[in-house]
């Protein structure tokens, strides 16, 4: 369960958030929807505590994470990970590359870094995709390498920053689905941030509106 | 490294450099203060003597000259270059830019074998226009440069929407110049500063400049203090500037290229601005036209079996120095990048002030600095050529590194954070081969200065061990023409050719 407590954010001099309140149950599908600007990708960054607010608390699974400007538990701690809007994938990195980094991180052994990287593709649709360079793949594939890139440590919270906005609609309706069945058979909370009103009907099981 | 935090990392980076680099100054300025007594300040009347303030006042002729004539000319041919359809652009623009790799001194020889000292051309080089004129073309490519990077990445609907209204002769006035003005006003400010603090060429055609004062007391009469005293004024003219650049407009020195660029369709005038740029183009050909047309193959063997020995140590210590150049300015631009801490801003004026500093300045600071008992390791090793290449041109590299690191998009970074990897991680696994290519870049553009240099080299390197700019600068006064030459074209080769083929290997891997 995430809770934001009397989150108040200002931005060059602009209110973003003022005593903003939110409860977000565990392994529910929240879409939070809202025009540019509105704050939708500030609130995601919050939680991931890359960004701190100038007051209020963020609970995480009963712990506080971040309290007013301070971050108490950080970002790589709190087992949320993040699909970016721009993907962010590293180009000087394979797509096994780019997945297994946070394997790596955590000091799996290699076979293991293998095996979950096998799988995780497999569980995406790009199997045998591992030594395929970033550059080489289409707009969808790597939006799948980016969510395969932030499942595979196994989050309890996963953030998607508008993940499917550079994609045709075709492509968008088959990726929504994809990512639906994933939360389902993974069972991590989604906070699913969009500006499409289609896209957010279409994956929630809430929606917030700001 | 997991036991060290960023912040206390980049703390002993920024006391480490502070340490080596600055400390030579501060002692050298409190060398002139020191009295048996107490602290004096008796010293600095000299700084009332008319030889002085006529020394200054050529110095600061000159500097107003070579800032307003090259920032005025560099900016219309960087608009040229960038903006326009003229042909062969990429071509004039690597001519223009190669007076900036060469050491100025070698321009200076190649105009006096090219004009000689009688007639009025030849009367006209030994002076202030002589000086004025060669150090222009030295830092054309300065403006030139800089004016093109903020030309390339204007947002082209902000022209295309003035275009709708008017002809590109007042977009270019009204919209395109005003949005370069931070580009043309930092040109001006570098090159005034480093035509002030330039010491080879005046010395080449006497002409009495302040640099010259303070290595006469330094070089011929070993009086450490009054060489510190007379070099005060600079060190002030670099405080002045660096203060007055605090008010740039900071926000349009960030660079990300722009998608595309509105460009000016020159159609039939392109041909009298290709014949424009030859003819400017010709003074910078000429003089190394010339050298080759004085060098023979005698005088080439000569120069060859003299200077191969200069010219292999002035490889070694260039790839020693761009190798420290270029680490230590990666650190440095991440740095300031991520804001580490309180001291990113300390350190980028420091090294700003550093690289505005006159070569002099920081060749005898670092002498009185390190020529002491506990300094050995460091005085008559080539360790203390290395560290006034860092204090001269680590701003360089690291302004190059930063502009790198500001293209990476911030979310590369914070994904491998929510990863859990920390940020010496993030550095070496993603920072470091993202800016590959750049770091090769960096390398060898560190590489190119510390080959070129030749004041602080001059005044700092131990005994036996002098570098090719230096063999030469001994050969120009009474060597054989036909050898100077012949040495002076190794120079230029030994510049030249890691650059070509440097972007040999762009173009294949493009």
């Amino acid at each position: 369960m995430i809770i934001l407590k009397r989150i108040s954010l200002e931005q060059n001099k602009q209110p973003i958030f003022k005593e903003f309140d939110l409860h977000i149950k565990a392994k529910e599908r929240l879409v939070i929807w809202g025009a540019s600007g509105s704050g939708k990708t500030t609130l995601l960054r919050l939680i991931a505590g890359l960004n701190q607010p100038d007051s209020g608390e963020i609970w995480i699974d009963g712990c506080l994470a971040t309290k007013g400007k301070d971050i108490i538990i950080p970002p790589h701690k709190r087992e949320v990970n993040m699909v970016f809007q721009d993907l962010a994938l590293w180009s000087h990195l394979s797509v096994e590359g780019n997945i297994a980094f946070g394997l790596k991180i955590a000091k799996f052994s290699k076979p293991m870094i293998l095996q979950r990287v096998k799988d995780i593709l497999l569980l995406v649709g790009l199997e045998g995709y591992e030594k395929r360079a970033i550059d080489s793949l289409s707009g969808g594939e790597q939006q799948r390498i980016a969510l395969a890139r932030a499942l595979v440590i196994n989050p309890k919270i996963l953030l998607m920053d508008e993940p499917l906005s550079g994609l045709d609609s075709g492509k968008n309706r088959e990726l929504r689905r994809e990512i639906v069945r994933l939360q389902k058979l993974l069972g991590f909370t989604l906070v699913y941030v969009t500006h499409n009103q289609i896209e957010a009907e279409d994956i929630a099981t809430e929606i917030l509106s700001i | 490294m997991n036991i060290i935090s960023q912040k206390n990392f980049f703390r002993l980076l920024v006391l480490f450099l502070s340490v080596l680099l600055f400390s030579p100054m501060v002692s050298m300025f409190w060398g002139t203060l020191k009295v048996e007594q107490g602290i004096s300040w008796s010293l600095y009347d000299e700084l009332f003597n008319q030889n002085l303030w006529y020394s200054f006042w050529n110095s600061l002729k000159l500097a107003l000259f070579v800032g307003v004539s090259s920032t005025i000319i560099g900016t219309l041919l960087g608009v040229l270059l960038a903006k326009t359809n003229v042909p062969f652009r990429s071509a004039f623009l690597a001519l223009f830019v190669t007076p900036l790799l060469i050491p100025p001194y070698i321009f200076a020889y190649a105009w006096f074998e090219l004009l000689g000292r009688e007639g009025f051309l030849g009367e006209l080089l030994f002076g202030f226009w002589g000086t004025a004129f060669v150090l222009f073309w030295v830092y054309l490519p300065i403006p030139l440069l800089l004016s093109r990077l903020f030309l390339l990445q204007i947002d082209p609907k902000l022209e295309e929407s003035a275009l709708l209204i008017s002809g590109w002769g007042r977009v270019l006035r009204w919209v395109t110049l005003p949005l370069i003005r931070p580009a043309m006003s930092f040109s001006f400010l570098l090159v005034f500063i480093l035509s002030f603090g330039e010491f080879s060429v005046a010395n080449f055609f006497h002409y009495n400049i302040l640099p010259m004062e303070s290595f006469t007391y330094f070089s011929a009469f070993y009086d450490f203090e009054m060489a510190t005293v007379t070099a005060m004024p600079m060190v002030f003219m670099a405080l002045a500037i660096l203060w007055i650049q605090r008010y740039l407009p900071k926000n349009s020195l960030r660079f990300h290229q722009a998608c595309y660029i509105a460009m000016i369709e020159l159609k039939r005038a392109k041909f009298p601005f290709v014949g424009l740029l030859f003819g400017l183009v010709i003074f910078v050909l000429l003089p190394l036209i010339s050298l080759v047309f004085k060098s023979n193959l005698a005088g080439f063997l000569i120069a060859l079996n003299n200077g191969i020995t200069p010219l292999f140590r002035s490889l070694f210590y260039a790839s020693i120095g761009a190798t420290l150049l270029m680490f230590f300015g990666f650190l440095t631009a991440y740095l300031l990048e991520e804001k580490v801490s309180f001291y990113s801003k300390k350190i980028d004026g420091l090294l700003l002030f550093l690289f505005m500093l006159p070569s002099t300045i920081i060749g005898i600071g670092l002498i009185l600095f390190w020529n002491s008992s506990w300094g050995s390791l460091v005085y008559g090793t080539p360790l203390i050529i290395f560290l006034g290449y860092l204090g001269k041109y680590l701003f360089l590299t690291t302004k190059i590194a930063q502009v790198r690191l500001s293209q990476i998009p911030r979310t590369m970074v914070e994904s491998a954070q929510l990863l859990g990897a920390s940020w010496w991680q993030v550095l070496g696994m993603i920072l470091v081969p993202l800016s590959r290519e750049s770091l090769v870049g960096i390398w060898l553009i560190g590489f190119i200065f510390s080959l070129r240099e030749t004041t602080i080299t001059m005044l700092v390197y131990p005994a036996g061990s002098d570098t090719l700019p230096l063999y030469i600068l001994t050969q120009m006064a009474n060597g054989d023409p036909a050898v100077v030459a012949s040495l002076c074209l190794m120079m230029v080769g030994a510049i030249l050719l890691p650059l070509i083929g440097y972007f040999l290997w762009r173009i294949k891997r493009v």
